[in-house]
């Protein structure tokens, strides 16, 4: 099978073509047209990706790069970049406090790259693009969840314009925005050129910005805000990593896949590139925009916050971690991953929002894939590319059931959602699958526990220690959300949203299950020759008891789908309660019925997230600035 | 081939063991309060009578999840005496645990509610020490695998002190003695301290005794890897040691308030487990002198 | 042949008691009488329980509640009355608000008469109890061998 020639017209293919929908949905008017623009679209991306990343799987011969003959690219990219740094730096400038250097840092960046690209002073790229296994599987990912996501928020969307009389309809800027930074996020995923993923890197920070703006309420354009500079300053560390190729402070490349021909050589920009996906993917200290961004619209947070833009930056990390291996700044920047797990775990529990949950849930997933990726062993990646794919699928379907819920109930916290199983048992199942695949089946806890502290126990043991504590909250705020959803549920008032969109709910979840189910194939053809290419040894599922434990947990995943099925009964004897009180309600010692309620724990006092959060954001800033220092001596 | 028979007559024995070794804990207590306790088979006809009672249930699922923390709790026994890895033993442990804990949850009652929320807080409490447990035995040892680890040339007990303690720590909690028994109490059946369950009956009860007896087991056998290239004699000795030590701390103990237990619990494991490993790992890489270290 | 009789688990539930019957109660548990050497166990959970011990008479308030702890208890289940006041209301039987003994609510297997009951009385009660549960738990098996046969 001859791939090899007409391969770079996809990966072209898919970098390029999400500009037509996106462009289209910026004239058409709302309506049949549209939507089926955005469907078709979103199958046809969807279409690609999974070919694209099948002839990967099926080649198994490595790294595929790519040159790309365009007259005048350069000039093309850099009047392109002139376009975006002047759009956020015009943004930019309303803003204030402490945010009021972020204009100045964009005017850095932009003197910087055209000193790059015009003034020569880092090496032509040869290779514009290059795919591998480990892009394949984000692509695969971006193309899929993507697609899905983007037909979920046609219905959604127009539920929430419904119910959202004050935020004007844009929805043909949102769409447009979303087939936009599904092509930046391509652009990222297979770019080799360095300032060509910086131009899609920083276009995703405009994407995210204007996503997270969309209603346009305070809190929203507050975000946005805070999203953008903390962007930004990614954006700079980024920018100075180049910068210190450009300046011989590091070996000349002009390509991601020089610097790791260049292995240890290239440790300082390949910290600073590193340090920049840190941001990008909303570690400690920079875990607050993705907090904030949880206002924007539900398929927002669930594409861009959990499953594709976030990581980007884990992806970057997770390409360059080779040359942290056996390192001090990536031992470093592993801490920093493994503090944003723990810290950000333990603040999860004290959170009631389910969208503020399954963001830090968010942070501490991509925290620990930081740490593997700073650790650098063959292992330590497995666990990093497994928990990549198993993270994007159950936390997009998670994003995504909670939205509908929203819909549904009128409420985004978990104590509305009682007995959601018994009252919406399709929304209750496949929320339930979803926070099944987080913390159950393989790659939620079995690889945290499993094959990541056996590679952090060898070499890094305080690492195994960080994440022995971090996983413990995970089990408890999991099981809390479960618990609410399996109770007997009291009446209790809703909104009663119509909930369209729900067969991408249901194969997400089905995809979740089979995912799970099939992880030992996926492992050997997806990932392990990734491994095998780089460090010569890879591990994958030879135990046969993690084969019967796989089946279980698969099983166990798929049981909440099953109970949509055959919804259960109500209940069949009523609950103990001291011999009186047995109807609805409670009735007090004056004989009036009174409302109960039965809250969820929520540790404040013992955990007490204010501090907490302090606490992690200095962590975390002291890790990166000592893993960037490590690096540069 | 021995994986096989190790599973086996784990499935057929511990039950026995496990019953046996609670009517020893019911005697030994009632023994230490100076009066003459139920009969040594008294769990055995405890859990006959259970079986044999009609069952009632709060919601039609109640039964998937006692059947499930069943499963998967002598799965994780099952896994641990065929020589499997002991994180994914843990693994299965915590997802029984969890099974539990939803058992409670689904009642929708307020004590089942509250006896729900207290266990998670147990289980967030020793699951750090508890995974400790397992890199502490993997440094001393050189493999997370049981087999493995029993045939390691020292008795881990010797470089893992601060790790023994601190897994005797939560053992206290895992086997639900005072003064971390939040949940499911022994002594107190009542409300909120059985809250886990209470809505639980019959031959669901029945289950769940079974379970707690295929974990305790397994749990005996955790901590016989601690001891067990002292050879059997002295190993046997040493857990039964440790298990009389924890009645011990049962019977002259009362309940803490749970801020206290994970308060405790964690600190505990801060400064015996992971003082503990740091200081291993550290001086295996900075003496390799091969052999005991 | 099921072993009801060999693990009495008990609930002990005061109905409108002076106490004084049930300091006698849980006399039957501490160690000079030790009751647990019959297996039994004070359980605070009719769902768990197979005996009910009740003291004091049943009166407006209480009426709903005795009945409910019953209902929750699973078969084979008895109870066991005792004191006087549990027996036919006591010296508080013509009170406006008694009803009565504990029968006015459920049926009662066992009478233990006394005020207080001394504890040797309970525990013959308690062992009395314990052959008509194992009666009734004879009997459900048998109906359940009849029933699939």
């Amino acid at each position: 099978m001859n791939w090899m020639g007409c391969y770079v017209a996809w990966l072209e293919f898919l970098i390029l073509f999400p500009l037509i929908p996106a462009l289209l949905c910026l004239v058409l008017k709302p309506g049949a047209v549209r939507d089926w623009l955005v469907r078709l679209s979103a199958a046809v991306l969807a279409f690609a990706a999974l070919v694209v990343a099948g002839a990967v799987w099926a080649d198994k011969s490595g790294v595929s790069i790519y040159t790309v003959e365009i007259p005048g690219l350069k000039w093309i990219q850099l009047t392109l970049e002139w376009v975006l740094y002047g759009f956020l730096f015009w943004r930019s400038l309303s803003m204030r406090g402490p945010k009021r250097v972020i204009p100045w840092l964009i005017l850095a960046q932009l003197a910087a790259v055209t000193w790059f690209e015009a003034g020569d002073a880092l090496p032509e790229a040869h290779s514009l693009l290059a795919i591998d296994h480990l892009s394949a599987l984000l692509i695969a990912i971006v193309g899929v969840v993507g697609g899905l996501v983007a037909v979920y928020a046609l219905p959604y969307m127009k539920e929430y314009q419904e119910h959202h009389h004050d935020i004007p309809d844009r929805r043909g800027v949102f769409f447009f925005l979303i087939f936009l930074f599904l092509s930046a996020m391509n652009g990222i995923l297979l770019g080799n050129g360095l300032t060509l993923v910086l131009f899609f890197w920083e276009l995703t920070t405009a994407c995210s910005y204007l996503l997270i703006r969309y209603s346009g309420h305070p809190d929203a354009i507050e975000n946005s805000d805070l999203a953008l500079a903390l962007n930004v300053v990614g954006g700079v560390l980024f920018t100075a990593g180049l910068g210190t190729i450009a300046l011989h402070w590091a070996p000349a490349t002009g390509e991601v896949l020089g610097l790791l021909n260049l292995g240890h050589g290239a440790l300082l920009p390949a910290i600073l590139l590193g340090a920049a996906g840190v941001v990008k993917a909303a570690q400690a200290p920079f875990h607050k925009w993705l907090l904030g961004a949880m206002v924007a619209p539900t398929p927002v947070s669930g594409l861009l916050h959990s499953s594709t833009m976030v990581k980007a930056g884990v992806f970057l990390l997770l390409r360059l971690a080779p040359i942290y291996t056996h390192t001090l700044a990536g031992g470093l920047l592993a801490g920093v991953g493994a503090a944003s797990f723990l810290g950000c775990s333990l603040l999860a529990v004290t959170e009631s929002n389910a969208k503020r949950v399954l963001a830090y849930s968010t942070i501490a997933n991509l925290g620990l894939i930081v740490a593997c990726a700073g650790v650098g062993t063959s292992e330590a990646l497995w666990a990093g590319m497994m928990l990549l794919l198993y993270h994007a699928l159950s936390k997009a379907l998670l994003f995504l059931a909670v939205g509908s819920a929203e819909h549904r109930l009128g409420s985004r916290d978990i104590e509305d959602m009682e007995g959601l199983l018994l009252r919406h048992p399709l929304l209750g199942g496949v929320m339930m699958t979803g926070i099944l695949g987080m913390f159950l089946a393989p790659f939620g806890m079995l690889v945290a526990k499993w094959k990541v502290l056996q590679a952090f126990a060898d070499h890094a043991p305080l690492l195994a220690v960080v994440v022995a504590f971090g996983s413990a909250p995970t089990l408890f705020f999991w099981t809390k959300w479960m618990g609410k959803l399996v109770a007997v549920p009291r009446l209790r008032p809703e909104r009663g949203g119509a909930g369209g969109g729900a067969w991408v709910l249901v194969l997400l979840a089905i995809l979740s299950v089979a995912a799970a189910a099939a992880a030992p194939w996926i492992s050997s053809w997806a990932v392990e020759p990734e491994l095998l290419r780089i460090y010569g040894s890879a591990p994958g599922f030879k135990a046969p008891e993690l084969l019967v434990l796989l089946a279980l947990g698969a099983g166990l995943m798929a049981l909440p789908l099953f109970f949509m099925l055959f919804p259960g009964t109500l209940p069949a004897s009523a609950p103990y309660l001291g011999g009186a009180n047995m109807g609805e309600g409670f009735t007090n010692s004056f004989h009036q019925v009174q409302e109960t309620r039965l809250r969820n724990y929520y540790l404040h006092d013992v955990l007490r997230p204010r501090s907490l959060g302090a606490a992690l954001g200095v962590v975390g800033a002291a890790l990166l600035i000592a893993a960037i220092a490590a690096g540069g001596f | 081939m021995h994986a096989l028979i190790g599973v086996v007559l784990y499935l057929l024995l511990a039950p026995v063991a496990g019953c046996l070794l609670a009517g020893l804990d019911r005697i030994a207590t009632a023994r230490m309060q100076r009066r003459q306790g139920p009969p040594l088979l008294q769990p055995y006809y405890d859990f006959r009578k259970l079986l044999s009672k009609q069952g009632a249930q709060i919601n039609a699922f109640q039964g998937f999840y006692v059947g499930g923390f069943l499963v998967f709790t002598a799965l994780a026994g099952g896994l641990f005496f065929a020589g499997s890895d002991l994180l994914l033993v843990i693994f299965a442990l915590t997802v029984g645990g969890v099974l539990l804990v939803l058992a409670a949850a689904s009642a929708g009652s307020p004590f089942a509610h509250f006896g729900a929320e207290r266990e998670l807080i147990q289980m967030l409490a020793y699951e750090p020490m508890l995974l400790m447990t397992a890199v502490g035995l993997y440094l001393a040892g050189g493999s997370f695998r049981v087999d493995e680890l029993l045939g390691a040339p020292a008795a881990p007990l010797i470089v893992l002190p601060g790790v023994l303690l601190g897994f005797l720590f939560i053992l206290t909690i895992k086997l639900r003695k005072s003064p971390f028994d939040l949940s499911a109490s022994h002594h107190a059946h009542q409300e909120l301290v059985r809250g886990l369950t209470v809505e639980l009956s019959g031959p669901h009860l029945a289950l769940v005794e079974l379970g707690h007896w295929y974990e305790n087991v397994l749990l005996l056998g955790i901590l016989w890897l601690f001891l067990a290239p002292l050879g059997w004699p002295l190993a046997a000795a040493g857990t039964a040691l440790a298990y009389l030590l924890e009645i011990v701390v049962d019977n002259s103990s009362s309940r803490l308030r749970w801020e206290t237990t994970l308060r405790a619990s964690w600190l505990a494991a801060l400064v015996l487990g992971a003082t503990n490993i740091l200081l291993l790992h550290y001086l295996q890489h900075h003496y390799l002198s091969g052999g005991l270290l | 042949m099921s072993h009801a009789a060999k693990s009495p688990w008990v609930l002990h539930y005061d109905a409108s008691s002076c106490n004084g019957c049930d300091i006698e109660v849980l006399a039957c548990l501490t160690p000079v009488y030790d009751a647990e050497r019959l297996g039994l166990i004070n359980t605070g959970n009719p769902k768990h329980a197979d005996v009910l011990l009740i003291t004091g008479g049943v009166n407006e308030q209480n009426f709903e509640v005795v009945k409910t702890l019953y209902s929750q208890m699973l078969e084979p289940k008895v109870v066991v009355a005792i004191g006087a006041c549990a027996l036919s209301g006591g010296i508080f039987r013509d009170c406006y608000n008694i009803r009565g003994g504990v029968d006015t609510a459920i049926p009662v297997d066992v009478y233990v008469p006394g005020c207080a009951a001394r504890p040797q009385a309970i525990i013959e009660g308690v062992a009395k109890a314990l052959g008509i549960l194992q009666a009734k738990a004879d009997g459900r098996d048998l109906e359940s061998k009849k029933a699939v046969a």
